[in-house]
């Protein structure tokens, strides 16, 4: 359980996988447009295209697999399991452009206004005896 | 003369390190005072030579310190050097450091000097392990603890490092050398520092007591947290003085001064709003969502209570109205679906699932104050108490299994698993209160007074016996209850 | 060679294998060198080692039984291996469905005029994973360079809906085969067909049929002459099976004939004395010996239904498959029962093949060898459905040599002449995408062109390409849930019944147990299981992972985490890895495991556990007038006397029947448990009851403000628990209350007296009995010295003598993560 990590990762994957998004379809579209958006995109896996290998969703882009695409085409293919995956892609996919707060690796004695006061010490160890420097 | 004193020296050396028919880690005091009544003064001599040109004096005067001061001469010299194996042979004589745990001390000593290497290296880190867990009748104490959280940190596993050197603590003085408790708490303060939890970095060297470098760094913590009592200027550089490594302290010391001289005043943290604050969204459903989805890419510490209640009430806006029934089934007609039951029950299921999943990744609970309860959060806190419940209860049943199959593992494995059961119980107690406290209390106390009764009488393993005895007592006492408090007493009163 | 691609389907089955080929249009069965499109599934091996495969085999079976085997396809994916005597070998069941497959793919060569090197072959529904592995390693010896498996319900759905007009609607599949029976639900819609449901009895078929009519014909033979015949004797193996063939075709004749003979002599002997058969038996005798096995198809056939919410009469066809579907008792009873036409013109016994060809298509799983057409020109990369349900499906290409893509220009023509695509540009990376137009029912060749920016034709390679447009199902579902089984006894799933394959995916557990560096005793095991119950020992074990302290770089404490990846492929194939990130290490030597043996003995005392089992439960149902219990149990015990006939079967050499006495058994066990589950909650409830009562008179009196209010609130929480029939919840609030009532009953001057004697009127079951006297001895003194500390250690001591009675059961197949 790593503190920094967000959180519930498979969690995370309920909307982040959902068939709709990484079919880069809405809700309304018809099985026909399912079916051959599916097996478009398995082609395009197949041939490595790079515009075929990530999509948008509300929670930040995600990798497409061809696993990930044949489960989201039986997914939709069951009605009621895509009325419930209908309510899980409300959200327009790129509605929530989803900002990782990265934190630049701060150099203390250099700036040390880059950061905020209570940032972490990435050098503790080093400093402190406890491992070798680099 | 020089190879006098190494015949000396030697001898001393083997009659150290010989089988000792005395019981396993009580130190040789009086061996030491007599060692020293012959050391100093040869040590004493050599130095007026050396003092007076005789250089090749200078081999067999740093021999002599090093078998006078072992403990000081491996951390100045072996452990700088990365020399594993010496500094185990050499801390095994470190008697009066490693008073009542002095195995442990050693491998200690070699798990820090294997720290220090550049690479890695596994075999040099089996043997030391090894040191801790063949040497069957070896009592484990303090440092040996310590010792097994350095191997786990050479390794890369830091939570479990941290989790293991965390029980230093609890062991009885009798069995944890004054130095082996001072550096858990150095690296306890290391390892929080360089995460950032300054707020535990604070706490862990409160007073002197727990080490020079603990304490410096607990004052540079309060200094950054700009607590009101933090040392001054004065305190920091004084502390700064007196800890070791001034070199390596001294960016973090300043970072603490420039904080007392307010460079970073106007940086006040200006945190994200709350997840979901800015969400306007035109109906019930997109809320809910904006707020999950909000909620599940938020860095999992700025996870609020607030925020949980507010997707809570979001949800139950959908789930415990009607409308949102009939709008699913509307749609279920018109895709095929046989009907919006399945649908609505699953989509319960699943926020239920998500949130409790949220909530057991933090680190703070979901009390049930607050003006208008949730339907939702309400049934997620029960099922983060049940799935707390059950991780405690299967891990205890498991142990239960094995003490009655006579099972031994290790004893450096045997609290390693108690650690892990504790963890869980804390967490348990943090996220799902007191009532999740005294069920699991109730299930794991028998379990564990049988395993610590276990390593106590048949295992040689008295300080463990004796920490998990206290610990059990703390319990009872915090839950009041009367005869575990009895039962637990008398257990603690048996001594390590 | 055929410039067009060919798919192959074949249908291995228990009895008669077929073989099928599909050109995109039409659907053609192969001939074998006997003229027939049934191959039976019988393999005989003679002394010099020569291999005879089908019907020229089958004549064997009645008189060098040693040497000939069949109904093989039964025992895949267990360890049992099948003796030949005269050449003395044995073999295992894929080794000789690979004999069969060989010989079909010799027949398809002479049919196509080349060796096959791909094909679909078909495997009931219901098939675990390693009976559907040991398919494809079956396949693999037979020289298939690449197959993939499609489960027979599927195959003939959609080899009827292939010549189907209609283009919506629910169907149901109902295959009764040699010894399987299988009923699926589908639905077609758009072209599309989707397995709505799956449900089936692995152990019905034909041979019941046969085994019903030989008991019959067993108590004539005691009616008439005295003489009992059992199945249990090995003496008699040889005799019954020459019987039941005799009896088999009997049951076929009968199909045509209302009467036929059975005339057998000199093949039993009972005492020394032959058993002379000659009997007539009626279709009516036939139809009124089989009819229970009819309606047991039809039961689950209703099930199924009801599961979906369908009642009879509210599907739209019903395609019968397998050879016992033409009796003609039997589809009167079916239609009258599901009250749907049967789908017309369909060949029960070959549709299988047909469909298995016709996803072939589906599959892109051209049976013409790789690189057969060596073309000049730039390499491009197409990917396209080889069979498409829409009309307008996407073709993609790319060009992937290095050549200029720079102004290049892409046009597709259909060779008909009637549509042709505009000109495309290639993208940055020299990609294209093109609708394509198809036309219905039948193959489409398009044409591919090239032009460069100077207007020049660039050749391709390929220049062509074809498409099939028809009815198509997107991927084989997988038919049995798969996960990993828990410590609680729980099942973790990772790829639910329906899911599509290949499929994969990553769970975090974490471990129970702690696992030392090198100490061969700590094995943490993390079983996977197949199967829909989720009481993980009720489900399939079908592969272990193991984590030892042999292997761990470093000791493992409990509650460590562990990531599980778990793969299937489309064959069955399972791979399983455990990542465990605190030391950085992987494990992935999966036990593959067997289907495991019946031994009649295991068999014989797991029956006999059973009767205790449901003894002890009437009793209580009977009771508590507990009727849907009572119902259940009567149910439980005319299964366990098949169950028992079976295992007498097994006995006699028949592992088919062992192996199905086993499957019944553990069903059975899964209802033994739900009636012991609700046996155990009103006992619980009683208790808790009782206990909250008696706690309430000792803490009332005894306890302090705040116990008082503690059990308050335990009782309280028991209230809860109780309504929501928790049991677990309900142990846990106990151990509060029973904890409180023991700690204020102790505060009773006389409580260790009392608790003394308790436990002296149980000394005579103490485990050192010698001991527990003389402690009781001392307790008596104490007693009258009235020194309760003493007797306080003594009782203490006493306790640690009596018999624990803890529930040591090992659940969950010994799961060490949660
Ligand atoms: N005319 C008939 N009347 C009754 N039963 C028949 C008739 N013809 C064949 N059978 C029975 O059908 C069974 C074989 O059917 P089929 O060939 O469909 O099975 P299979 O495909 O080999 O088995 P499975 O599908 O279970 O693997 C045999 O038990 C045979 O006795
Ligand atoms: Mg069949």
């Amino acid at each position: 359980m790593s503190e920094a990590s967000p959180v519930g990762t498979n969690a995370i994957d309920r909307i982040r996988d959902n068939p709709f998004y990484v079919l880069g379809l809405r809700p309304d579209a018809t099985r026909q447009a399912i079916e051959r958006q599916g097996t478009k995109l398995l082609g395009m896996l197949e041939l490595e295209l790079k515009s075929a290998t990530s999509y948008p969703t509300p929670v930040g882009r995600a990798a497409r697999t061809p696993e990930k695409v044949r489960a989201a085409m039986a997914e939709l293919r069951e009605p009621s399991r895509r009325l419930e995956h209908e309510i899980w892609a409300r959200l327009e996919p790129e509605a929530m452009p989803a900002a990782p707060r990265d934190v630049a690796p701060i150099d203390d004695e250099i700036a040390p206004r880059a950061g905020q006061a209570a940032d972490p010490w990435p050098d503790a160890f080093v400093a402190l005896g406890w491992r070798a420097g680099r | 003369m020089n190879g006098a004193i190494a015949g000396i020296i030697a001898s001393i050396l083997i009659s150290r390190l010989g089988p000792k028919n005395k019981g396993p880690n009580k130190p040789n005091v009086p061996f030491t005072a007599a060692v020293w009544s012959i050391l100093v003064p040869i040590g004493l001599v050599l130095f007026a030579g050396v003092l007076a040109g005789q250089v090749y004096l200078i081999p067999p005067l740093l021999l002599i310190i090093a078998v006078a001061l072992p403990w000081t001469t491996t951390r100045l010299v072996l452990i700088p050097l990365g020399f594993p194996r010496v500094a185990y042979w050499l801390t095994r004589t470190a008697e009066v450091t490693f008073d009542g745990d002095l195995h442990g001390g050693a491998v200690l000593a070699g798990a820090w000097a294997l720290l220090r290497r550049r690479e890695p290296d596994e075999a040099t880190a089996a043997w030391l392990d090894d040191r801790l867990r063949l040497a069957k009748p070896q009592t484990l104490g303090g440092a040996g603890i310590l010792a097994t959280g350095l191997l786990l940190a050479g390794r890369g596993d830091r939570d479990g490092a941290r989790a293991v050197i965390r029980t230093v603590i609890d062991i009885d003085a009798r069995a944890c050398p004054e130095a082996a408790r001072r550096l858990a708490a150095a690296w306890l303060a290391a390892d929080a520092a360089s995460r950032g939890a300054w707020r535990e970095v604070a706490e862990i060297g409160i007073g002197f007591g727990s080490g020079r470098q603990a304490w410096l760094l607990s004052a540079v913590a309060q200094s950054l947290l700009g607590e009101p009592l933090a040392p001054g200027r004065l305190g920091l550089w004084l502390r700064w003085i007196v800890a070791p490594n001034r070199r390596g302290t001294l960016a973090i010391v300043r970072r603490a001064l420039d904080v007392l001289d307010g460079a970073y005043l106007e940086i006040e943290s200006s945190d994200a709003p709350p997840a979901g604050a800015a969400i306007v969204a035109d109906d019930a459903w997109s809320t809910a969502l904006a707020r999950h989805a909000a909620l599940l890419t938020k860095p999992i510490a700025s996870v609020e209570q607030g925020d949980l209640l507010a997707l809570g009430r979001a949800w139950d806006a959908i789930l415990e109205d009607r409308a949102a029934e009939r709008i699913l089934a509307e749609r279920a007609l018109l895709i095929g679906a046989d009907g919006s039951a399945r649908a609505l029950t699953r989509l319960r299921e699943s926020v239920e699932g998500d949130l409790t999943a949220l909530v057991l990744g933090r680190d703070v609970g979901l009390d049930d104050r607050g003006d208008a309860p949730s339907p939702t959060l309400e049934r997620v806190r029960r099922r983060v108490r049940d799935s707390l419940l059950v991780g405690v209860e299967s891990a205890s049943d498991a142990l239960r299994r094995r003490i009655d199959d006579k099972r031994e593992i290790p004893a450096v494995d045997e609290w390693r698993e108690w650690t892990a059961l504790r963890i869980a119980y804390d967490h348990g107690t943090k996220l799902a209160g007191e009532d999740f406290r005294r069920l699991a209390f109730h299930k794991i106390h028998p379990d564990i007074t049988s395993l610590a009764v276990w390593l106590f009488n048949e295992r040689q393993q008295r300080p463990l016996g004796n920490a998990m005895f206290k610990w059990l007592l703390d319990e009872a006492t915090a839950l009041d209850d009367a005869r575990a408090i009895a039962l637990q007493t008398k257990n603690v009163a048996c001594g390590v | 060679m055929s410039l067009r691609p060919l798919y192959v389907g074949i249908d291995l089955g228990t009895t008669n294998s077929t073989a099928a080929v599909f050109d995109g249009e039409k659907v053609t069965l192969v001939r074998n060198s006997a003229g027939a499109t049934l191959t039976p599934s019988v393999v005989r091996i003679d002394a010099r080692g020569g291999v005879t495969v089908g019907a020229k085999a089958r004549r064997f079976l009645e008189n060098d039984a040693d040497n000939t085997r069949s109904e093989f396809k039964r025992l895949m994916g267990t360890a049992q291996s099948l003796d030949f005597k005269a050449a003395k070998t044995s073999k295992k069941p894929e080794e000789l469905a690979a004999e069969v497959l060989k010989s079909l793919r010799a027949d398809i060569k002479e049919h196509l005029g080349f060796v096959p090197s791909r094909a679909v072959i078909s495997v009931p529904a219901l098939f675990e994973l390693p009976q559907s592995a040991a398919t494809s390693e079956a396949a693999r010896m037979a020289g298939f360079e690449k197959v993939e498996l499609i489960q027979e319900p599927v195959a003939s759905a959609l080899a009827a809906g292939w010549s189907a007009d209609e283009k919506a609607g629910s169907w149901l599949v109902y295959d009764l085969g040699g010894g399987t029976f299988d009923a699926s639900l589908l639905e077609t819609r758009d072209g599309l067909l989707r397995v709505v449901g799956h449900d089936g009895d692995n152990f019905l078929g034909g041979r019941d049929f046969d085994a019903a009519l030989v008991d019959w014909v067993l108590q004539e033979v005691e009616r008439t002459q005295g003489v009992t015949v059992s199945r249990a004797n090995p003496k008699h193996a040889a005799g019954l099976r020459k019987l039941k063939l005799a009896v088999e075709e009997v049951k076929i004749e009968l199909t045509r004939a209302t009467e036929a003979s059975l005339v057998l002599s000199g093949a039993l002997e009972v005492d020394g004395v032959a058993v002379e058969i000659d009997l007539v038996v009626e279709r009516s005798t036939l139809e009124a010996v089989t009819s229970a096995l009819v309606e047991r198809s039809i039961e689950v056939c209703k099930r199924l239904l009801a599961a979906h919410g369908l009642g009879p009469g509210q599907i739209g066809r019903v395609v019968l498959v397998g050879g016992p579907t033409v009796m003609p008792a039997l589809r009167a009873r079916v239609r009258e029962a599901l009250g749907a036409p049967f789908g017309a013109g369909l060949d029960p016994m070959t549709l299988v093949a047909q469909g298995a060809s016709i996803y072939a298509a589906t599959a892109g799983l051209d049976a013409r060898a790789e690189a057969t057409m060596e073309e000049s020109g730039r390499r491009v990369w197409l990917q396209y459905p080889a069979m498409s349900s829409d009309l307008t499906p996407h073709v993609i290409g790319r060009l992937v040599d290095a050549g200029q893509n720079e102004g290049v220009k892409i046009r597709l023509s259909r060779n008909d002449g009637l549509w042709t695509s505009p000109d495309v540009a290639l993208d940055e990376e020299g990609a294209f995408i093109v609708t394509l137009d198809l036309l219905p029912r039948r193959p489409n060749v398009f044409k591919i062109e090239a032009r460069g920016a100077n207007g020049k034709a660039i050749a391709l390679s390929p220049s062509a390409f074809t498409i099939v447009q028809g009815m198509t199902i997107a991927d084989p579902p997988l038919s049995r849930t798969v996960g990993v089984a828990l410590a609680d006894d729980g099942v973790r799933v990772y790829f639910a019944r329906g899911a599509p394959l290949p499929a994969k995916r990553t769970f975090t557990h974490h471990t129970v147990e702690s696992v030392a560096r090198g100490s061969t005793e700590c094995l943490l095991k993390i079983p996977i299981v197949q199967g829909e119950l989720a009481q993980a020992h009720l489900c399939r074990l079908v592969g272990s992972l193991e984590i030892g302290g042999a292997s761990v770089k470093a000791s493992l404490p409990a509650g460590s985490a562990v990531e599980i990846t778990l793969e299937l492929d489309r064959g069955g194939h399972l791979s399983a890895r455990a990542l465990v990130p605190a030391l950085g290490q992987i494990f992935e030597q999966v036990a593959h495991l067997l289907v495991p043996d019946a031994s009649p003995d295991a068999l014989d005392a797991t029956v006999t556990a059973m009767r205790g089992r449901i003894t002890e439960l009437r009793a209580d149902a009977m009771s508590r007038n507990a009727e849907r219990t009572i119902g259940r149990l009567t149910y439980v015990e005319c299964a366990l006397l098949d169950a028992e006939r079976e295992t007498q079967a097994a006995r006699g050499g028949d592992a088919d029947a062992g192996q199905k006495a086993r499957r019944t058994l553990l069903e059975l066990d899964g209802m033994l448990e739900e009636c012991e589950a609700d046996k155990r909650w009103p006992e619980l409830e009683s208790r808790a009851r009782r206990n909250l009562s008696e706690a309430g008179i000792w803490v009332g009196q005894y306890g302090s403000k705040s116990e008082q209010m503690l059990l308050e609130e335990a009782a309280q929480a028991v209230e809860k628990a109780r309504a929501e029939r928790n049991a677990v919840e309900l142990q846990r609030q106990l151990r509060v209350v029973n904890n409180l009532y023991n700690a204020c009953f102790q505060r009773h001057p006389d409580a260790w007296a009392w608790m003394f004697e308790d436990a002296a009127s149980e000394a005579d079951q103490a485990t050192d009995m010698v001991r527990a006297r003389t402690l009781v001895q001392s307790g008596r003194k104490a007693l009258e010295k009235r020194d309760m500390d003493a007797l306080r250690g003594i009782v203490q001591d006493l306790w640690k003598l009596l018999p624990v009675s803890a529930q040591k059961r090992r659940l969950g197949h010994d799961s060490g993560v949660r």
